[in-house]
């Protein structure tokens, strides 16, 4: 547009790579891209990387967890909120399971349940607390952040709780055929979520809520209950990660999971989502938990610094961010 | 007559109340803590443990007073903390392994600083990055930038003249004291009375209005961020003044505590509101707690806890005063 001196082929070409670019950007496919190209930049620059082994096993059981959580925060972010307590969530639910089936000799499905109780109602709070009360999410929810990891501090101390027993290990490190439990369980919570999304109230009121909360309460949709219900979904999904994790792992500890919030976020917004509401890109959510393992994974093989690794994500993080606000500034016209 | 003088007396509590109960209820909980813990704590009421509590508060006061600019202008910084951070590990490595002089160390934390709020500044009005994720993205570059340069070293060995602000006394009272006494004064100064301060409240109070007439809100906005950061910077050489030492770890999480006291003192994260005496008062109510838990050994990890309950009880009662005065 501003460059009107260039011959007009490329322009054309300028032209229809943009349209390429801004079709996948709209279906939220533009993650795929980016998780190919990562992928083949990651097999380039390590050996190890484009293995079936460290694919499935690692790549992607790795990804699973941050793919649970962000396909809750994806609901929550459609309906314009926001929740940062999802990691010390984990590491609160996480952190009693363990302490209930070492110390308390509970079984592993009452210490899972409980587990997901607690990640209940700590969602369930959130969302009182944004939808009734009216306190902006994002500080609801860091104040729950402090309260959550407080309390986990005081129930489990710093020491890693271990001993699982192995039915739980095996939510994190065993395998259906090929495919690890983690990779299933994230599968199954896309589809239910994709499900609910495309065809219940629960799903289309969050992105009705996301797009015009004011409009959608004028229309008689009862907006702080179905608020309340993503948060607490999102609670759950974040517990349930928790046990995968845990799983994985093979120990719950109080300080687990710390700055987990943010690496959700940011496979949710390089996903495609905006942070203003009103849309929902489950997959690119998928999508871009999967790009954070596959780098996370291929420039740990080549054993780049975890700290460059965090600093990458952040910029691809903000990146989007700003590729989304000016996006929507080009479009609005205005500020 | 009589009637009319009553109501007037009420009216002018009312208007006091109004413009005070904040600090009024803040310093009424303080003294409460404190009186509450001496009873369990036999060592609160000393001299010495005030003066402790004094300089407990110093640096992480500093940092909220900046802090307070960008929650009136309707912002937020995440990434308070992680400056610290930068600014206390470059400056130490520099002054000790490179023979940078310690006059131009007493500069370089607040010039890192103005430089992170310059960057905040420019990500949230010329990218229009929302602050919370420009701030969050500042604080994961700036906590990796600082684990790249200094890894996982305490850095020890710094000249006293670095150590000066954060370590010395001028006779019983730390000098770090003064200097918070100063820039609390400094901000409330500002706030109240310079154009730089009432445009502040104006941007958080309404944004489009302030433009409308005529305020370079993206520039002030800007501004804003380079005080926070710049003041970060202060409170980074205070803390490592009284450390005597640095690590990739000094500022982790301080930006939780900065955002909350700034609540608790009365600011809205609505934008609009927020005092300099009120986030004072905030920081003083929070170190007390702090040391009264800490000297009746309750387990150091409620802390945690309360700190966030806190600020959810703050932000609540908050946002539930101003739907009652919507409706």
């Amino acid at each position: 547009m501003i460059s009107g001196r260039s011959p007009k082929g490329d322009k054309r070409a300028n032209q229809r790579a943009g349209a390429l670019l801004q079709s996948l950007v709209r279906r939220g496919q533009l993650i795929w891209l980016m998780v190919a190209v990562a992928v083949v930049a990651m097999s380039l620059i390590s050996p190890h990387f484009l293995t079936v082994e460290n694919l499935f096993t690692n790549v992607l059981r790795q990804s699973a967890v941050i793919g649970i959580v962000s396909v809750g925060m994806t609901l929550v972010i459609a309906t314009r909120g926001f929740d940062l307590s999802v990691g010390s969530n984990i590491a609160l639910s996480s952190s009693i399971m363990a302490l209930l089936l070492t110390e308390s000799g509970a079984t592993v499905l009452e210490g899972v349940l409980v587990a997901l109780a607690i990640g209940a109602a700590i969602g369930l709070t959130n969302g009182v607390l944004v939808a009734k009360v009216r306190v902006p999410p994002f500080i609801a929810t860091l104040g729950m952040l402090s309260i959550a990891r407080g309390f986990a501090l005081v129930f489990a101390g710093t020491t890693p709780v271990d001993l699982l027993p192995q039915s739980l290990l095996d939510l994190g490190r065993g395998k259906v055929g090929f495919l690890p439990i983690p990779v299933l369980l994230l599968a199954g919570t896309w589809l239910v979520a994709a499900y609910l999304l495309k065809h219940t109230r629960f799903g289309r009121y969050a992105l009705a809520i996301g797009s015009n909360e004011e409009g959608a309460r004028l229309s008689g949709i009862k907006v702080d209950s179905y608020k309340i219900a993503h948060y607490l979904v999102l609670g759950v999904l974040a517990a349930a990660a928790g046990v995968v994790l845990t799983g994985r792992l093979g120990a719950a500890q109080a300080t687990m999971a710390v700055g987990l919030e943010f690496q959700a976020i940011a496979a949710v917004v390089v996903g495609g989502t905006s942070l203003f509401g009103g849309e929902a890109k489950l997959g690119g959510s998928v999508g871009g938990a999967i790009l954070v393992g596959v780098l996370r994974n291929g420039l740990l093989l080549r054993s780049v610094d975890t700290n460059w690794i965090n600093i990458i994500i952040g910029v691809a993080m903000v990146a989007s961010v700003a590729f989304d606000g000016l996006r929507r500034f080009r479009r609005k016209g205005l500020s | 007559m009589g009637i009319i003088r009553g109501q007037r007396s009420t009216t002018r509590l009312a208007s006091l109340w109004r413009a005070y109960g904040t600090e009024l209820v803040l310093l009424g909980a303080i003294g409460g803590v404190l009186i509450l813990f001496s009873r369990f704590a036999p060592g609160m009421l000393t001299s010495n443990n005030l003066v402790t509590i004094l300089r407990q508060m110093s640096f992480i006061a500093i940092a909220a007073l900046g802090t307070t600019f960008i929650i009136i202008s309707g912002r937020i910084d995440l990434s308070i903390g992680s400056t610290i951070t930068v600014a206390s590990t470059t400056m130490a490595l520099l002054v000790t392994r490179h023979g940078v002089p310690s006059g131009v160390a007493l500069v370089l934390p607040l010039l890192i600083g103005m430089t992170v709020g310059m960057a905040n500044g420019f990500l949230t009005t010329k990218a229009r990055v929302t602050p919370v994720i420009a701030t969050l993205g500042m604080l994961v570059a700036l906590d990796g930038a600082a684990k790249l340069i200094v890894g996982g070293e305490t850095i020890n060995g710094l000249p006293k003249v670095v150590t000066y602000l954060g370590s010395s006394k001028l006779g019983p009272v730390p000098v770090s004291v003064f200097v918070m006494l100063l820039v609390w004064f400094g901000v409330e100064f500002t706030l109240r009375k310079t154009s730089f301060g009432r445009y502040c409240y104006h941007i958080g109070s309404n944004e489009q209005a302030a433009l409308l007439n005529g305020i370079a809100v993206d520039r002030y906005v800007t501004w804003f961020f380079m005080v926070a950061g710049a003041l970060s910077g202060l409170a980074a050489l205070i803390l490592v003044g009284r450390l005597r030492s640095a690590n990739v770890n000094i500022g982790v999480g301080l930006e939780l505590q900065a955002i909350a006291v700034v609540v608790i003192g009365g600011g809205s994260l609505f934008g609009g509101k927020g005092t300099a005496t009120g986030t004072v008062l905030a920081v003083a109510l929070m170190a007390v707690i702090n040391s009264g838990m800490r000297l009746s050994s309750i387990n150091v990890y409620w802390q945690t806890a309360v700190t966030g309950a806190l600020i959810v009880v703050a932000v609540s009662i908050d946002a539930m005063r101003r739907r009652r005065d919507r409706s």
